[in-house]
């Protein structure tokens, strides 16, 4: 399987790539230290970008060109169900209320997510990729480091587990499929202002961030 | 109170962040420095090219012609405001070629997601976005020289005409809500306030991915 | 959608905005333009107006009966009031305005005006920039008005809003023969550009000498 488009991105991205693996959020729910304050805020901001990102990728199925690739695209929605559950019941253990006003950046990362399908489903599919990426790759740093040990595992879990792996591995076969030759200069723009968007939220939950 | 009215009554907190913006004064005064130029060019020519592909979705889900027809008489200033930025640019030797930076990108992709949440929603943001424009700018408008090389963009959006718009855009919005603005309305307007505030902020402080 | 004139307008502006810093207009508008130079401004304006009388006239000869009145109203208003005001001026000004030759900016403005009124759609086109462009100027002007009283009555006069319904009736005019295929876009833009061109270099005539 060739993935080569995929991995074309990626190269590309790899500097940037690298500070999105490493992040010291990330790094600090690995290995328990992260202030609970960051957490909150994460989780609350998270859960926001989450109904966002649920948005998107029904519009994404509903541009999909053809039914092999809507399959694909379909099947991840069902899992965002548990996933929000899993903030909803977090949130609630910790008295967090959901229905706050998110931080500029997320507000302006999940629009930029929605704004991409506008652009063709080459370049939302690219921006889907880039996003599930980015989590799969820094969750599954710490994975290792934190079983038993995190407060965060079921968190750390989601989004590092074979099921995820998988999910993002099908969408890479999108973007081999949508893309053949390699990824267009549309396609290498936005999968770049997707990771850089990627850090700037793990910055903004970690320091906090106000309009 | 009238919908519109209602809106700018429930932002009416960030109002003065928008008549004493720094960025605004020091455009009025002359005394931006040539970086801040450059970004506030870059910025403006991006937010304003995907700002008419808002237009041109918000035309498009318009319920009546009266409402499509007042919001299309916006789309030559739009045009001229492009127009206007690429000659300046090219008089004073700025690449407008250049990456944005995260504000422009993540408003201006708020703006257009806002176009599946119906149009009434679409619209408040719309008429936030263009009353926050008129009122920071008219805020500088009587003590701009003529002279100053900024002054077609104070003028264009301060301008008797801008304001005409405007106030068919308001009645667009009362015609829309007539029992009042739904929520959704008011996060949206004022959503909107804060990213302007944001991106004029970002212009002149710089701001960086 | 937005109309022909609308559009034209919007792409005008630059062509107002250089007028507002020439240095003829700067001196009017801070009340202290040399006297010489606007007693000569007044001698080619009043012959220039003497032609743009004419030019209605032409218009008139082409125009539907629905626009006559617009037309003859136009005319009217330029003998009568503008011409008055000039006279006014000339005298607290010492012009001479029987006397006076036109320049060659003048006289290349008159001359393309009469013969883009020879086509009624690119004749109004041709006539927007002064009418609008004067209006438009007039109010810009008179946000800040010069303490000088000349002056200022001048730029009463082009601010007043009779003055601006007339340009509208001008503007409406055009788009009403755009609407009925009398002119196309292109025409009435090559001809909206032209007359802003001359409308700038005009403010040229009391440095250039008649």
């Amino acid at each position: 399987m060739s993935v080569g488009t995929a991995r074309a991105l990626l190269a590309r991205s790899a500097p940037l790539w690298q500070r999105l693996t490493t992040h010291p959020f990330v790094a600090a729910t690995g290995d328990g230290s992260l202030d609970p304050a960051a957490f909150d805020r994460w989780l609350v901001e998270d859960h926001v970008f989450v109904l966002g990102f649920r948005r998107f990728l029904a519009g994404l199925v509903g541009i999909a060109p053809d039914p092999r690739a809507a399959d694909v695209l379909a099947a991840g929605l069902a899992p965002l169900q548990a996933e929000l559950e899993l903030f909803r019941r977090e949130a609630a253990s910790r008295r967090l209320d959901l229905g706050g006003e998110p931080q500029p950046t997320t507000l302006g990362y999940t629009s930029y997510l929605h704004a991409s399908l506008a652009d063709g489903y080459q370049v939302a599919v690219t921006v889907l990729y880039g996003a599930e990426k980015a989590y799969y790759d820094a969750w599954a740093a710490v994975r290792a480091g934190a079983r038993g040990r995190s407060p965060y595992w079921p968190f750390i879990d989601n989004w590092s587990s074979d099921a995820f792996a998988g999910w993002v591995a099908a969408v890479a076969r999108l973007l081999d499929a949508v893309a053949p030759a390699g990824p267009t200069a549309a396609m290498c723009l936005a999968f770049d202002r997707v990771v850089r968007f990627e850090l700037r939220f793990w910055d903004a939950v970690h320091a906090g961030e106000t309009w | 109170m009238s919908a519109s009215r209602l809106l700018l009554a429930h932002s009416s907190p960030l109002w003065p962040r928008v008549l004493k913006h720094p960025f605004v004064h020091a455009v009025a005064d002359g005394s931006l420095d040539r970086d801040a130029f450059a970004r506030w060019m870059v910025a403006d020519y991006a937010y304003n090219l995907e700002y008419r592909r808002f237009l041109a979705g918000l035309i498009t889900i318009a319920p009546t012609s009266w409402d499509a027809d007042v919001i299309a008489e916006g789309l030559p200033s739009h045009k001229g405001d492009i127009e206007l930025i690429r000659q300046v640019a090219v008089r004073h030797g700025i690449d407008l070629d250049v990456e944005p930076g995260p504000t422009v990108i993540g408003f201006s992709a708020y703006l257009h997601s806002l176009l599946q949440r119906g149009y009434e929603v679409a619209l408040a943001a719309l008429f936030s976005s263009e009353m926050v424009y008129y009122d920071g700018w008219s805020s500088v408008r009587g003590q701009a020289s003529w002279e100053n090389l900024y002054w077609p963009f104070i003028e264009t959006w301060s301008s008797q005409f801008f304001a005409d718009w405007i106030a068919g855009l308001s009645r667009l919005i009362d015609a829309s809500a007539p029992d009042g603005p739904s929520m959704p309305m008011f996060v949206a307007f004022d959503r909107v306030v804060r990213f302007e505030l944001l991106f004029w902020t970002g212009i002149y402080a710089g701001e960086t991915w | 959608m937005p109309t022909l004139s609308r559009t034209l307008t919007e792409r005008g502006m630059p062509g107002v905005h250089a007028q507002l810093v020439h240095p003829t207009v700067a001196g009017i508008a801070r009340g202290d333009l040399d006297p010489e130079a606007f007693r000569s401004w007044l001698e080619q304006d009043y012959l220039f107006l003497l032609d743009y009388v004419r030019v209605f006239s032409r218009l008139a000869w082409q125009a539907p009966d629905q626009h006559l009145g617009d037309l003859v109203d136009l005319a009217h208003s330029t003998w009568h009031e503008e011409l008055s005001l000039h006279r006014g001026l000339a005298a607290e000004f010492g012009a001479d305005l029987i006397g006076a030759v036109k320049g060659e900016p003048c006289r290349a403005y008159t001359a393309f005006l009469l013969d883009a009124a020879a086509d009624y759609g690119r004749g109004l086109a041709a006539l927007l920039p002064c009418m609008w462009g004067y209006s438009t100027l007039g109010r810009l002007l008179a946000e800040r008005p010069p303490a000088e009283p000349r002056y200022a009555k001048w730029i009463a006069t082009y601010a007043d809003s009779g003055f601006a319904a007339l340009a509208d009736r001008s503007a409406r005019m055009l788009d009403d023969a755009h609407a009925e295929g009398r002119v196309d876009e292109p025409t009435a833009t090559a001809a909206f550009d032209e007359a802003l061109g001359h409308e700038l270099r005009f403010w040229d005539v009391p440095r250039t000498g008649s």
